[in-house]
């Protein structure tokens, strides 16, 4: 039974709920460290690779690389998302509803930007994935933030249909919560790849 | 919108529904179609690209994998939570298997118990089919230039082999146990997050198909650490072991999620860290481990497979590649995961042996210091893995003084092992057997990983089968001797019937002495110069080699029969009292068969669980306080715990 449905049931008082609550608190938290395991090891190979730099091949000569503005352009973007969901969640913590939607709203429309900018980045980059590791690097970091923001972008769908369903209230809004946790940390993993494709190197 | 507010959750209607007629029918049924979808239509559009075979492949398997687990029903909740339906009450008990009897076993079960034993069964097949394969090898190997078949299947074999038995290894404590014993031990009445755990259990399931199906697509010529540049150029059957890979690390990645948030947050009132059994450290210890790990061995694959499907050239050096980046993200989780497969078994040990020798657990905190001591160090010792590869030989002294620094924790929870033996009024059934079997068997792994762990020691002994003695000492006389002690003890809560231990100790004994025959004179192959993952031999190895398989087909056979055992006590054993050991620990104070919610109230802890040999309260002592039940996530209402 989710925290929400308890509480409704049970009662806003309920100790219950708070315990689930903190209970999907911890397990998000653990969900989010074992992404960013991943995330770390994407970061590794970066400048493992470029470190390397094996017979020239990290960015052969005469290849281009990636324009560093479009990178923190698109880590912006999900930031701002982020912000937005930050700001619609702090309304539904004095129980209006409809901030929490307008702030998914606003949230899933940066969102759904920065995905559609993520994808015309990859389909027009200068470079190939057989270009060299530089280039495998980043359009592999490029797809596991389009990976990120899909996994978001259901997650806010959920978010706001449940919001207009009238399953969170001032006292229970544990999801609302929870997903904004996992959307605070794709907003910073989106600045770490931005930051890791900054440090270029020959 | 204060009206939207003021209206409870929407649910959706009380019975019936799709949800109820899906099981692993309907998994399997909806896999094999949106399997051959994926495969037509990536057929169709990918075949004529360069990396045509690999991407349908992949694309065929990916399409097969969503598909059971939607076919199977575990996104129903996920899709009602995002439709704003949330599950009914009633939902939820059809989930838990309330009244389904064995047909829940076959279904999306969140019972925590049912889990278990699911990946009871589904460890026992693993290991079934790694044991067939070691006996193939074995066979293969018991005279010079003997060919069951070729070199290159040879390589397959091992491949497989390895790979199932990590995987086997991996979950033989931390699913069964974890899932069955650890939740009533600490006085839950689930897990945390009943659905992710099955998601966890049945997202390795079908993995199992696409791995074995490897054997049918050019096989695995890599053995179970697939290096690359070998990756790269090998069959489709590279890409069945990295999509494993992939479906096993989220698997193991959501299942520690589960267990550790389980562990840290839904212990019994009273049962502070100073009283939580030290069973429940070890898992959590493991899969916290392999929390942090096995991202970094799917991180490995990812690459892998993006290199097979999308030409990227993260392996490939003469396009700025590196196969070091391969070696490193893989024994960035490699070595952790030794632990990942030790600590558990460790656990369930030190677990048991309290209650058979009925003497307190000798020094907690030094056990608890060991498995924080290993857990720290098992991040710094990966590149010892790495010493003759020419990754980094200024660091071969920094990898080699923290490989040693790790036996130093290791040995610690060894002499608590030893310290609570001492002395004790040991009783010697089947679970205790084990254990001495398992000290034995430990030290000889363990002192022999301490050789391999200096660097000109490892330079002459790197890639010979003296390492796969010592691996197999460490995982397989170690670990997995630990768990068989583990499960001999539990069986009996689990089943609800006792084990026949006499067969069970005439099997697991004829098992211990096919081990010694067998991985000692393997042991001596490695000194004598022989190396790994050859199919074939010269002349002056094949006696040694020929013990060797004996003494295998004497493991085997011994197996066999403690497996028999296992089955006819399972099927007809003689029931089993609540409480056969006389032990302190929660899981054994509730009734066996376990009820659906475990406790009828939940338990107030007093006291630590290992008082053997201290005082009995007085009769006037006043009974422990209980508490009215309070219902975990997706478990039940409060008016079913009324």
């Amino acid at each position: 039974m989710s925290a929400e449905a308890i509480e409704h049931a049970h009662g806003a008082e309920g100790g219950e709920a708070l315990a689930i609550g903190l209970r999907q608190q911890v397990g998000i938290l653990l969900l989010i460290i074992a992404d960013a395991a991943f995330v770390a090891s994407l970061m590794f190979t970066y400048f493992y690779l470029r470190g390397l730099n094996t017979d020239g091949g990290w960015i052969p000569r005469g290849s281009p690389t990636l324009s560093i503005p479009e990178a923190w352009l698109i880590a912006l973007v999900i930031v701002a998302s982020a912000a937005a969901y930050r700001w619609g969640q702090r309304g539904i913590w004095r129980g209006d509803v409809r901030r929490l939607m307008t702030g998914t709203t606003l949230a899933m429309t940066l969102l759904l930007a920065d995905l559609a900018l993520q994808i015309y980045r990859l389909a027009t980059l200068p470079f190939v994935t057989t270009t060299g590791s530089y280039a495998s690097v980043v359009i592999t970091m490029a797809g596991a933030h389009v990976v990120h923001l899909l996994i978001t972008a259901v997650l806010g769908v959920g978010i706001w249909i449940r919001a207009r369903k009238g399953l969170f209230t001032e006292q229970s809004h544990w999801h609302v919560r929870l997903v904004g946790y996992w959307w605070t940390w794709v907003a910073v993993s989106a600045i770490l790849f931005a930051a890791t494709t900054s440090i270029l190197g020959k | 919108m204060a009206d939207q507010v003021a209206v409870g959750p929407s649910t959706a209607p009380a019975a019936g529904g799709i949800m109820r007629r899906l099981n692993i029918l309907t998994g399997v049924a909806l896999g094999l179609v949106v399997g051959a979808i994926g495969w037509a239509i990536s057929h169709a559009l990918l075949q004529s690209d360069a990396y045509g075979s690999d991407q349908v492949t992949c694309i065929t398997m990916v399409s097969w994998l969503l598909g059971f687990v939607i076919g199977i029903g575990a996104f129903v909740g996920p899709w009602r939570w995002l439709i704003g339906k949330d599950l009914t009450e009633e939902d939820r008990l059809f989930m838990a298997g309330k009244d389904q009897g064995v047909s829940r076993y076959f279904r999306f079960c969140t019972d925590h118990k049912v889990i278990g034993i699911q990946y009871l069964v589904l460890t026992m097949v693993l290991f079934f089919v790694g044991g067939v394969l070691a006996m193939l090898i074995r066979t293969d190997l018991i005279t010079s230039g003997s060919h069951l078949f070729g070199l290159q299947t040879y390589n397959s074999v091992v491949g497989l082999h390895g790979i199932i038995m990590i995987a086997a290894t991996i979950i033989m404590v931390s699913g069964p146990f974890g899932n069955f014993i650890l939740p009533i031990m600490i006085g839950a009445r689930d897990m945390a997050f009943p659905r992710v755990n099955a998601l966890s259990l049945w997202l390795l399931v079908p993995t199992v198909p696409v791995l074995l199906s490897a054997a049918f697509l050019g096989g695995i010529p890599t053995g179970w650490s697939a290096y690359a540049p070998l990756a790269d150029q090998a069959p489709p059957g590279m890409d069945a072991f990295l999509l494993t890979i992939i479906g096993f690390a989220v698997s193991v990645a959501l299942s520690g999620m589960n267990i550790t948030t389980t562990a840290l947050m839904m212990r019994a009132r009273g049962l502070t860290l100073g009283r939580t059994p030290i069973f429940v450290f070890g898992v959590v210890a493991s899969v916290a481990l392999g929390l942090v790990a096995f991202p970094m061995f799917m991180s490995s694959q990812v690459l892998e497979g993006l290199d097979r499907t999308t030409g990227t050239v993260f392996y490939v050096a003469q396009s700025g590649g590196s196969v070091w980046l391969y070696q490193n993200l893989f024994w960035l989780m490699g070595h952790p995961e030794v632990y990942v497969i030790l600590l558990p078994g460790f656990a369930a040990v030190l677990e048991l042996v309290p209650v058979f020798c009925r003497k307190p657990l000798f020094s907690f905190k030094g056990a608890i210091a060991g498995m924080a001591g290993i857990i720290g160090l098992s991040l710094f010792v990966w590149a010892h893995h790495m010493y003759i590869s020419g990754f980094a030989p200024d660091l071969n002294g920094a990898f080699m003084l923290t490989t040693e620094l790790i036996s130093i924790p290791t040995g610690l929870l060894i002499l608590v092992l030893v310290g609570t033996i001492w002395r004790g009024r040991v009783w010697t059934r089947l679970p205790m057997m084990a254990v001495y079997a398992m000290i034995w068997n430990f030290i000889i792994g363990g002192v022999t990983g301490i050789y391999l762990s200096d660097v000109p020691v490892d330079q002459a002994m790197h890639g010979s089968l003296f390492v796969v003695a010592h691996f197999h000492y460490t995982l397989m006389g170690g670990a997995m001797v630990g768990a068989i002690a583990g499960l001999s003890y539990w069986f009996p809560k689990m089943t609800g019937r006792m084990l026949n231990e006499r067969w069970a100790s005439i099997g697991f004994w004829l098992s211990q002495v096919g081990f010694q025959v067998t991985f000692l004179a393997i042991f001596v192959l490695g000194l004598e110069g022989l190396p790994r993952r050859v199919g074939d031999y010269q002349p002056q190895f094949q006696t040694t080699n020929m013990i060797a398989t004996i003494g295998a087909y004497v493991i085997m056979i011994g197996m066999l029969i403690y497996a028999g055992a296992l089955i006819a006590s399972w099927v007809s054993g003689q029931p089993a009292p609540a409480n056969p050991w006389g032990a302190k620990t929660l899981e054994w104070q509730v009734p066996t068969p376990v009820p659906l919610e475990n406790f009828a109230v939940l338990p107030v802890v007093t006291s630590d669980f290992y008082g053997y040999g201290e005082p009995e309260p007085t009769p006037s002592a006043p009974e422990p306080e209980r508490e009215p039940a309070v219902a975990p996530a997706g478990s039940q209402s409060e008016e079913a715990i009324q």
